[in-house]
């Protein structure tokens, strides 16, 4: 059984982080992705947790510049524990940005995240957490089957912040639509790949989706359950 | 108008993706921004780590060299150039403040100075490229008729001298004695 480390469950989680911390000291490559996916995900649900109201979008930035600046100060970081150091720093950085925004300050010890190891939904965000890595790493893979062009188009909307087609095509000096061309093979390719690999099949959330379209589009074409409209084949009702 | 509507209908279909294939796709966009943001500091502190690898100087030595080196072309002493430039006994430059060495670049002619540093930083490819900066090193190495060549040969000295290791400390230099010029 492998954790989201990619290491063995039974050994101690503990020393597990300390490994890490010591591999990031070291500046090795591998140790910098394996930190990022593992707290990126726990410093943004973290955030949430803090302030209910922040939306989604402010908390994965704030996620993302805080795997950056906690990783810059690596060298700060004394033998201990390393999950803790990580949070605390996070915690600080966040109370820091409240003042600096001058919204609603809450009372600091509101503010006070448990120690990470005292945390009761680590089990669940471990499991969320490994299924989400399963589903990242079947999207990897399926994007190396795609040509050059078309990971580039998917790269661009999906991961950098859903950049549209025009703009696409302007910053790789394509004649327009030429995008629109690319991104539709690379759907429908990646779409082929992806609703027959198991990581996704079997990644709960997404499998039920899956399910549950896959089935409204076998059946008979009668229903087509898509993102943001939902479509009736009037003459067959 | 009609057809309008249609192609808008048309488009909007064909964007639209199977909400298990918009949540598998931000599900990985998410985990793979997080890793670029991991990566962006991985490569700073490589950054850092080489830099603390550079021989540790004074960052006004290169400068201080520099302008000896000036003087020495010129045919004066250093000096004789504090002594013209009006500088006082107590505030003579012994390098030991970079305001200071701003002080008697400017005095001497700080335009100049900065233009020789701005021709390097543009040939490295540090600062973007502006002409306009060559019409005070024009104007300077016409007016001195003694040794016309000076600039000229100054900035092949440079041309020559500095390797890739040094840009770095040109540029400091350059950003503290322009902040120093301009407080």
């Amino acid at each position: 059984m492998k954790d989201t480390l990619g290491r063995d469950q039974s050994r101690d989680v503990s020393q597990q982080m300390e490994d890490l911390a010591q591999r990031l000291r070291l500046l090795e490559p591998e140790a910098f992705d394996e930190f990022s996916r593992y707290f990126g995900p726990r410093l943004k649900s973290r955030f949430l947790r803090l302030d209910p109201e922040m939306s989604v979008s402010v908390a994965e930035d704030l996620a993302c510049e805080q795997v950056t600046d906690i990783a810059l100060k690596i060298h700060q970081y004394q033998a201990g524990n390393f999950r803790s150091w990580v949070y605390r720093a996070a915690k600080n950085a966040f109370i820091d940005r409240k003042r600096r925004e001058r919204l609603r300050l809450q009372p600091l010890s509101e503010l006070t995240v448990e120690p990470a190891d005292e945390h009761t939904d680590e089990d669940t965000e471990e499991e969320g957490d490994a299924a989400r890595q399963e589903a990242w790493q079947a999207v990897r893979d399926a994007m190396k089957q795609l040509s050059n062009e078309q990971q580039q188009i998917v790269r661009c909307y999906f991961f950098e912040n859903n950049i549209n087609k025009a703009e696409i095509d302007r910053q790789f000096g394509w004649p327009e639509g030429k995008s629109r061309v690319y991104f539709k093979r690379a759907i429908e390719h990646l779409k082929k790949i992806l609703s027959q690999d198991a990581r996704i099949t079997e990644h709960e959330r997404i499998g039920k989706l899956l399910a549950k379209e896959m089935a409204a589009e076998t059946n008979g074409g009668k229903q087509r359950l898509y993102g943001k409209q939902t479509t009736t084949d009037l003459a067959n009702i | 108008m009609e057809s309008k509507q249609q192609q808008t209908s048309q488009t909007s279909e064909e964007d639209a993706l199977p909400i298990w294939f918009e949540t598998v796709m931000h599900e990985a966009g998410e985990v793979e921004r997080y890793q670029q943001a991991g990566r962006h500091a991985l490569n700073l502190l490589k950054l850092q780590a080489e830099y603390a690898k550079l021989p540790k100087r004074p960052f006004w030595q290169p400068l201080q060299d520099f302008l000896q080196k000036l003087t020495q072309m010129a045919g004066v002493s250093l000096d004789s150039v504090m002594q013209l430039s009006g500088i006082s006994g107590a505030a003579r430059v012994t390098a030991e403040s970079a305001s200071n060495w701003a002080l008697l670049l400017k005095n001497i002619g700080l335009n100049e100075v900065e233009a020789l540093f701005q021709i390097r930083l543009d040939a490295a490819g540090l600062e973007p490229n502006d002409m306009t900066v060559f019409a005070p090193v024009r104007a300077r190495r016409n007016s001195q008729a003694s040794d016309p060549q000076t600039y000229e040969t100054i900035l092949q000295e440079i041309e020559s001298g500095y390797d890739e290791s040094r840009y770095a400390d040109l540029k400091k230099i350059y950003a503290a004695v322009r902040s120093s010029y301009h407080q």
